[in-house]
């Protein structure tokens, strides 16, 4: 579903991601972590198209995210870290417009607007303007706008934060209903518990480079992803 | 004291990073443009208030000027910082951190109060200075008069920085609690810049009652401009009492409005911040429609939605509609003032006016750069750059086009008699032509410097260097041939001429738009 090749991006002299490789398959939720600046962002953006990149390949659902960006962007659903939507737009337009966009049936949107929209606690609000939404409502809105078009690829930038207890647990009902459904989820977050019970597998970048990944069973064998991420870490650390 | 001395620090260099950006390159670039149009501003005004002064010459009283100079900067800062003060002071990104730091209301209004003064000074000089050098080209320089002058500019903007700043407060407060806030907000201010410029245009005739009524006039002033007034006899008259009396009123006005904010500053705010869920009767409706139908929509409830932009355009439009009828009214009056010029030669002066606002309706200088943080999101999406493009133009073609019309209509109405086939195709040809040039090359401009990092919508829609660009260049292209017109006879030549400009920004921006628009676009990033 996803794949990167040689992914290289440079903010003038800095190199934020140095020549990353990973793939993500269908029916696969993937952990992206590492610390702050690390490059998770940097990639994200990179595959949904938002920034060029130097060097490398981006595949997604086998189209070039550089030669056919809209092919591949009809197959993915990017939610920011920090969902900034249209303030002076009711919920209820923000997500007509993203289903216009991609081309959703006025039925299917309905019904899951309606299912979702329920689901995530959200429906009854959706006639209120985004700008007096909190920042968790915007959180939700944002997901729910993915939901409207059921992307192949999700691509989340730490979507718990910000979340209630029990939202959070529906989005993660929702990802493990969807990966059955073939999707993928390919996220960036720090709060590694929640990585290890959720997700099937897990990239660990540092300073821009792949330090670790793999099945999460097989990188964490028999400590926690947060042991292995701080000894992943300190090892560069040693070397450096 | 230090407090203050830190806040307004930090809102100086807040407003000019925010202006000019943190890049070398940017921040000459908008310095430049900067002072072009400035100094472009100043010739207006001058040439506007040696208008006036040549009436006062030649009824022997110069010293009229500085009452008109007063009055006229009075009117431009009060009306001004209405629509700029409710921008900061209130519904402000600071608001949260200065409230949980130890620092007094007093403090925090204080330096916002100087930020928003600086504004004044501004537009007051735009005024003012004008006036005074204009006094010296008619009467022998004096050192004395220029010095008081210059003390009085100090004190000029004050009343109406105080007056703008309370009614700005007032508006922002009551417009809060009502349900069409933002709608309520725009038609207040046409409304008041109407009455402003009714006001501004009768002053020719004003000027003239000026010195026939004298003193006796002046004296009826001050129950309703007492600063304007006492400023006159004070400065200009030389009356001492009145100097004192003028400076101790600007600044009890300004402490008065001091201690209203102070006291008000965190209530007002939190009123305004404090908003529930409103609660939306009506059934949710899931029409679907194209994506550049809901690209369009977008641009249009982000327009209306941002009374500061529909603002920074409406006048424009609403000029559109309101100078034939003022050209019709005062028509008898302007040809006893100046004669041997035609009615036919103001109707080819009003086809290049309507050009003129035409282009400054532009709302496309600011479109990308106010997708703000939503660029992302936006561009996350499978659009194509050329259906976003579209959209953005299409919306600024929409808005105008309409009052292009109407205003065309109004013309033909009022002047059928005047008009013949030519004038009457320059009449929709000409600003059609203009609306279609700058709204695709504001665009490509927006596209080539785009800032998305604002804290302040002012800081792109008022503020930004785009905006500057696209005045200056709408304002060249207009009156320009307005010069041409004393040396070429041929009006059709001179259209001609015109036309071609706008076809040649046209079509450059079309053609820059189709070959670099998507590189551009991929370029585009918060």
């Amino acid at each position: 579903m996803l794949k990167i090749k040689n992914l290289t991006k440079r903010y003038g002299e800095k190199i934020a991601v140095n020549n990353i490789s990973l793939e993500v398959e269908s029916g696969q939720i993937t952990a992206f972590i590492g610390h702050n600046g690390a490059g998770k962002t940097t990639t994200l953006k990179a595959i949904a198209g938002i920034l060029d990149f130097d060097e490398g390949e981006i595949f997604v659902d086998g189209k070039n995210v550089k030669t056919q960006p809209l092919e591949a962007k009809n197959v993915i659903g990017y939610l920011p870290d920090n969902p900034d939507l249209y303030d002076n737009l009711k919920a209820i337009d923000y997500l007509n417009f993203i289903a216009d966009v991609f081309k959703v049936d006025k039925s299917t949107r309905e019904q899951r607007i309606k299912t979702y929209g329920e689901r995530l606690k959200i429906y009854g609000d959706l006639g209120a303007p985004i700008g007096t939404y909190s920042h968790g409502m915007k959180q939700k809105l944002a997901i729910l706008g993915l939901l409207v078009h059921k992307p192949k690829l999700y691509l989340f930038d730490e979507p718990f934060v910000g979340l209630d207890p029990l939202t959070s647990h529906e989005l993660k009902l929702i990802m493990q209903e969807e990966c059955k459904n073939g999707s993928a989820f390919f996220y960036s977050t720090h709060v590694l518990e929640v990585a290890e019970k959720l997700c099937t597998n897990v990239v660990i970048i540092k300073d821009g480079k792949i330090v670790g990944q793999g099945e999460m069973e097989k990188v964490t064998k028999d400590e926690s992803l947060e042991n292995v991420f701080l000894e992943l870490e300190k090892t560069d650390e040693k070397h450096n | 004291m230090r407090n203050i001395i830190n806040l307004i620090k930090i809102n100086f260099i807040n407003i000019f990073k925010g202006m000019f950006g943190y890049g070398k390159k940017t921040g000459r670039r908008f310095f430049i443009s900067t002072i072009v149009i400035f100094a472009l501003l100043y010739f207006v005004f001058g040439n506007l208030m040696d208008t006036f002064m040549q009436y006062f010459v030649a009824l022997n009283s110069p010293n009229y000027i500085f009452f008109v100079g007063a009055l006229l900067s009075f009117a431009f800062v009060l009306f001004l910082i209405t629509y700029e003060s409710q921008n900061y002071f209130f519904k402000t990104k600071d608001f949260d951190i200065l409230s949980a730091l130890p620092l007094k209301n007093s403090e925090i209004v204080i330096a916002k109060y100087t930020s928003v003064l600086l504004s004044a000074y501004i537009y007051s000089s735009l005024i003012f200075f004008p006036t005074i050098v204009v006094y010296f080209m008619y009467t022998p320089f004096s050192m004395p008069i220029l010095l008081l002058q210059i003390l009085a500019f100090i004190f000029i903007p004050l009343v109406p920085m105080a007056l703008g700043t309370l009614l700005g407060l007032i508006i922002s407060f009551v417009t809060s609690k009502l349900k069409h806030s933002n709608a309520i907000t725009i038609i207040l201010f046409l409304m008041l810049f109407v009455a402003y410029f009714v006001m501004f245009f009768y002053m020719n005739n004003f000027a003239t009652q000026i010195v026939a009524g004298g003193d006796t006039l002046i004296n009826s002033m001050q129950y309703y401009l007492p600063s304007v007034a006492w400023y006159f006899k004070g400065f200009v008259d030389n009356e001492v009492l009145y100097l004192f009396l003028f400076m101790l009123f600007s600044i009890v006005m300004t402490s008065i409005v001091l201690i209203c904010l102070t006291l008000l500053y965190k209530k007002i705010n939190y009123a305004l911040i404090k908003k529930k869920l409103p609660k939306y009767k009506k059934a949710y409706s899931f029409k679907q429609t194209s994506s550049i139908v809901a690209l369009f929509n977008i641009e249009a409830k982000r327009y209306f939605s941002t009374p500061m932009y529909v603002l920074n355009s409406g006048f424009s439009l609403l000029f559109m509609l309101i100078v034939p009828i003022i050209l019709k009214v005062s028509l008898q009056s302007f040809f006893d003032i100046n004669q041997g010029i035609s009615v036919s030669y103001l109707l080819n002066i009003l086809v290049l006016l309507n050009a003129m606002f035409a282009g400054m309706s532009n709302t496309t200088y600011a479109s990308i750069s106010i997708e703000g943080k939503q660029i992302n999101m936006l561009k996350s999406l499978p659009l194509k750059s050329s259906n976003i493009y579209f959209a953005k133009i299409l919306f600024n073609i929409v808005l105008s086009l309409p009052f292009i019309l109407l205003s065309n209509i109004i013309t033909i109405i009022l002047f059928f008699n005047q008009l013949d086939w030519f004038l009457t195709l320059m009449l929709f040809v000409v600003p059609i032509l203009s609306l279609l040039a700058f709204s695709t090359f504001g665009l490509v401009l927006n596209l080539y410097l785009p800032k998305f990092d604002y804290d302040n919508i002012n800081q792109i829609i008022k503020q930004s260097i785009t905006l500057i660009i696209i005045v200056v260049l709408d304002i060249i292209v207009a009156f320009a041939p307005m010069f041409l017109i004393n040396y070429i006879q041929n009006i059709f030549i001179i259209f001609g001429i015109i036309i071609f400009a706008y076809l040649i920004i046209f079509l450059t921006s079309l053609i820059l738009l189709k070959t670099k628009g998507e590189n551009l676009y991929n370029k585009l990033h918060y």
